[in-house]
């Protein structure tokens, strides 16, 4: 088991590393690195010291283990329009978008999971043909528009929900969070229920195709030959053998959901990471993109690890050798 | 309700599968009882519907198997057409099935004492305390050793042969009047499956419990039961004590697998092997099944034999029974 | 009912056994024509400046123009006739879609293929690299390459295949490892024919069924990831104005009740989407050796 986990650190590191080179190649490299770094207000003698003090006239290998000692440092350049480190811009703005994706992720679970329990159980019934049709739906749904319409109906046309923004918070162990109060919980509903849709999706049908590979197996069969109640056999025996691939594919599903906030947090003026990168992206400041590809590439890579060692954690088979005979 | 008669009167059970190609018939006018205490070796070839019967018995077909007629009297009660609450009170407690491959039937998620406890709690009220006692008991009975570790732990860290003793113990718990094992040692190696041949019938002797034991093996039936029935295309076609139906078979069928089997003097002979291949009990034509593959068989066979009793305590289905001839 | 020899017939009326399916078949048919023949079904060509009026801006669906014109669906901020904008908008996001996932198919193989025959280290290298690229989300790699690398068509169908190509790898390495080993390899091989055509005509009947499952699906998704894109910001230019585009223009007229400069591009990527998937579904339920009784 500690092998294994030693291993799995060590390959991530190593991905950490290949992602770091490659945004260092496309930004330094490829990109022009004046361009990219320096503020195009930079007077020609403001750009001389610049490139001088980035280092962008010494040797490409020099200028990537200068890069990653200020990457580990925390260094990652100031940002053009708000003038702090860039790091800490997105650090700021990182828990509203936490807030949001833990929230989809929530109501993807608990829909989808009995959700797919019903269509999986009974797969010809109109609920369950539905459910279905409407998992598809989910997917093909691209959720800018879905957003947009939400506000639409909600907002708009019905005027019981705001229509952007995030609504009141309130400080528990030094983040921020707006689900405690009644103004933050109109807010959060509809961008987290517009990121959730995705996820839901996937959650029902995965849980269906786990109900339907679960139940021909001889151990359905066995334990209703001891004469349990249809209850329990959905419910303990069918339920805990799908649930370990569900949990490994939610964890990654948490890290989608962290990218795809990007499109949510645009469509409902969510102020979190996401937003921040695209208004970056448009205003050309370079330094937060990088920081925020550096941020994500690691909070991806940790996703992964965590989800690996789920699994193994989950599965007795996984996690336990042969007992002596 | 139970009292000195038979615990299990199967009467012309007919299972079919309604399928895209066609009916099945996997079991088609299949009659048998089984005694207190009495084993009984259900021996056929796979697709010859044994399996199928034992899971009428339990009720435990899949779609689109159905019984279409028949009746299964467990201790005087007809279990076809029994509603399924009231079947589900009775599997696990009057009547218990183990299956063939041990590694499949016990959910790998869970532990053992988990598997065992529910069995207990889905039948009577009892607490989980007494009923890991009880589960304890249950699996020293069937001689697994350092019970209260293996308790705690999942089906993969034990051996094939392990598994299927806890299966039976499983099968045991609740005393049921009737145990159905379905091929139960095949997939494990021949001294494990003598051991726990042995321990099982004498679980039964001792308990009173009636046993169906289905395999495709002859060797193992000889040692074990007391009567045996030979299946085959759906249909018994020979049923009588073991020792007789072995000394002295009357179905070519019957011929045909005991002389396939290796014995003791047979060195240096060839095996006898039954030509051709066992029918899928699909569209079969009318007549004897056996028809094609049988030494025997001439125009009479175009007819479905009828059951006849030549001699006392023996049924066969067959035109031309071996009588008065050696095999 | 016949069970058909003929393999194709079967595959046929497993098809149709699902109305939805054929269904979506029939609509998705009728929007790629609809892209196809949009300079030809469109009342005018809402991209030539000589043909739209910019007092036309903004009329309710069903209004008439200072033309003559019927606006069906309305008309955006410039004027344009949005059915028209549709049309040429569904040209668009159909075309980089397909472009993508058939670019992104025909990498894959050839990296699949490649992994497969030439094995050892640089099979576990390729698929390592598989891994990496599948364990991040498209959305974020395309950001991140279109950050860089600015808008535009070419760009956005680069950072589409740069992450696409890893699923028709992974199928196209499998079913080319399976062939490997199969004997009638070496029978070929000793009757001297030529490599290609081995891998022609024994590898493609097996890897043909995934690879059209994952290519539809993949397609819906590179329409639906593009739309996103361009709704950003960040994916195609304003010279190419895909259904992203239109609906992201209508977005600052949502708040005052005009809405159909964003709802009408939406449902008709909706259907061309939706119908993708679902026509996926049912090839994927078809193809699906286990799920055959």
């Amino acid at each position: 088991m500690t092998v294994f986990l030693i291993r799995r650190l060590m390959q991530s590191v190593a991905v950490l590393l290949v992602m770091s080179m490659l945004v260092f190649v496309g930004v330094f490299a490829i990109g022009n690195p004046v361009e990219l770094l320096i503020a195009p207000e930079a007077t020609p003698a403001e750009r001389e010291e610049t490139i001088h003090n980035l280092g962008l006239d010494r040797p490409l290998w020099a200028q990537y283990i200068a890069f990653l000692k200020g990457a580990v440092r925390g260094e990652l350049g100031n940002s053009f329009i708000h003038n702090i480190p860039a790091l800490k811009l997105i650090l700021m703005r990182a828990p509203a978008t936490l807030e949001l994706a833990s929230a989809a992720i929530l109501i993807a679970v608990v829909f989808g999971i009995p959700f797919g329990l019903w269509a999986g159980l009974r797969p010809n019934s109109i609920f369950g043909r539905s459910i279905m049709a409407g998992s598809i739906l989910g997917f093909s749904l691209p959720t800018f528009w879905i957003g947009l319409m939400m506000v639409l109906v909600f907002a708009v046309s019905f005027g019981w929900l705001p229509t952007s923004g995030r609504g009141e918070t309130v400080r528990i162990l030094g983040l921020s969070v707006s689900f405690l109060t009644l103004d933050g919980l109109k807010h959060i509903i509809l961008p987290a229920v517009n990121l959730s849709l995705f996820p839901l999706a996937l959650v029902i049908r995965l849980t269906r195709a786990g109900v339907r590979e679960t139940l021909p197996l001889d151990f359905i069969k066995f334990a209703r030959a001891k004469g349990l109640k249809t209850r329990r056999v959905i419910l303990v025996h069918v339920l805990k053998n799908i649930m370990i691939p569900i949990v490994t594919v939610v964890g990654i599903q948490f890290g989608i959901v962290l990218a795809f906030a990007v499109v949510t947090e645009s469509v409902f003026a969510w102020p979190g990471m996401g937003k921040l990168i695209i208004d970056s992206i448009n205003h050309l400041d370079r330094p937060v993109v990088v920081a925020y590809l550096l941020v994500t590439v690691l909070i991806f890579i940790l996703i992964n690890l965590v989800v690996d060692v789920l699994y193994s954690v989950l599965d007795p088979r996984v996690r336990l050798g042969e007992l002596k005979e | 309700m139970s009292g000195p008669g038979p615990t299990l009167i199967v009467d012309d059970l007919r299972t079919h599968f309604l399928t895209k190609a066609g009916v099945i018939k996997a079991v088609d006018g299949v009659s048998f009882s089984v005694a207190p205490g009495r084993i009984l070796g259900l021996v056929g070839e796979s697709g010859s519907g044994k399996s199928v019967t034992g899971l009428s018995i339990m009720g435990l077909l899949d779609w689109p198997g159905r019984i279409v007629g028949g009746r299964i009297i467990l201790d005087g009660e007809d279990l076809v057409g029994l509603p399924e609450e009231r079947l589900r009170q009775l599997r696990g407690f009057r009547v218990a099935m183990i299956f063939q491959d041990s590694m499949t039937t016990l959910n790998p998620v869970l532990r053992i004492d988990t598997q065992i406890i529910e069995a207990l709690q889905a039948h009577r009220a009892i607490d989980r305390k007494a009923a890991l006692r009880q589960a304890a008991e249950a699996l020293k009975q069937v001689g697994i050793p350092a019970v209260d570790e293996r308790l705690k732990a999942y089906p993969h860290q034990f051996s094939g042969g392990m598994r299927q003793r806890v299966a039976i113990a499983i099968a045991m718990l609740n005393e049921p009047k009737l145990i159905i094992a379905d091929e139960p040692t095949t997939a494990l190696d021949v001294t494990i499956q003598a051991q726990i041949l042995y321990e099982t019938q004498k679980l039964c002797r001792e308990k009173g419990t009636a046993l169906i034991w289905i395999t495709h093996d002859l060797t193992v039936v000889a040692g074990l039961a007391d009567e045996v029935c030979v299946m085959y295309a759906g249909r018994i076609v020979e049923h009588g004590g073991v020792d007789e139906v072995l000394d002295r078979p009357l179905h070519p069928y019957t011929v045909g697998l005991i002389g396939s089997v290796p014995k003791r003097g047979w060195r240096g002979r060839a095996l006898y092997q039954i030509q051709g291949m066992a029918p899928l009990p699909l569209n079969l034509p009318p007549g004897c099944a056996f028809r094609e593959r049988c030494p025997r068989a001439d125009e009479a066979c175009s007819q479905d034999p009828e059951v006849s009793t030549p001699l006392p305590g023996r049924r066969v289905r067959c035109h031309h029974p071996h009588l008065g001839e050696d095999s | 009912m016949s069970t058909g020899d003929n393999p194709f017939r079967r595959f046929v009326s497993d098809f149709a056994e699902s109305k939805l399916a054929v269904g979506s078949l029939i609509a998705f048919t009728l929007v790629l024509l609809a892209a196809l023949l949009a300079p030809w079904i469109s009342v005018q060509n809402p991209y030539d400046l000589a043909q739209i009026d910019i007092l036309d801006g903004r009329l309710r669906p069903g209004s008439t123009g200072m033309n003559g014109l019927t606006y069906w669906l309305g008309t955006d901020d410039q004027g344009r006739d949005m059915l028209s904008a549709i049309f040429y908008g569904l040209r668009i996001s159909l075309g980089v879609g397909a472009m993508s996932g058939i670019i992104a198919l025909v990498v894959g193989s050839i990296v699949g293929i490649t992994a497969a025959y030439v094995g050892g280290k640089l099979d576990t290298l390729l698929m390592r690299l598989v891994d990496l690229i599948l364990s991040f989300p498209i959305i974020l790699i395309a950001l991140i390459l279109l950050a860089v690398m600015g808008r535009g068509v070419d760009k956005v169908i680069f950072a589409l295949v740069v992450r696409q190509w890893a699923y028709f790898a992974r199928i196209v390495r499998g079913a080319a490892l399976v062939e490997r080993e199969k004997e009638y390899i070496e029978a070929a091989r000793s009757l001297a024919l030529s490599r290609p055509r081995i891998l022609f005509r024994h590898l493609m009947p097996n890897c043909i069924a995934p690879l059209i499952v994952v290519g539809t699906v993949n397609v819906a998704n590179a329409i639906q990831i593009e739309a996103t894109l361009s709704f950003l910001g960040v994916g195609l230019p304003v010279t190419e104005p895909s259904l992203g585009l239109l609906i992201s223009n209508g977005y600052e007229y949502i708040l005052s009740g005009q809405y159909w400069i964003s709802v009408f591009p939406g449902v008709a990527l909706l259907i061309a989407v939706g119908s993708l998937n679902l026509v996926a579904d049912q090839l994927r339920d078809v193809l699906n050796p286990r799920l055959q009784t």
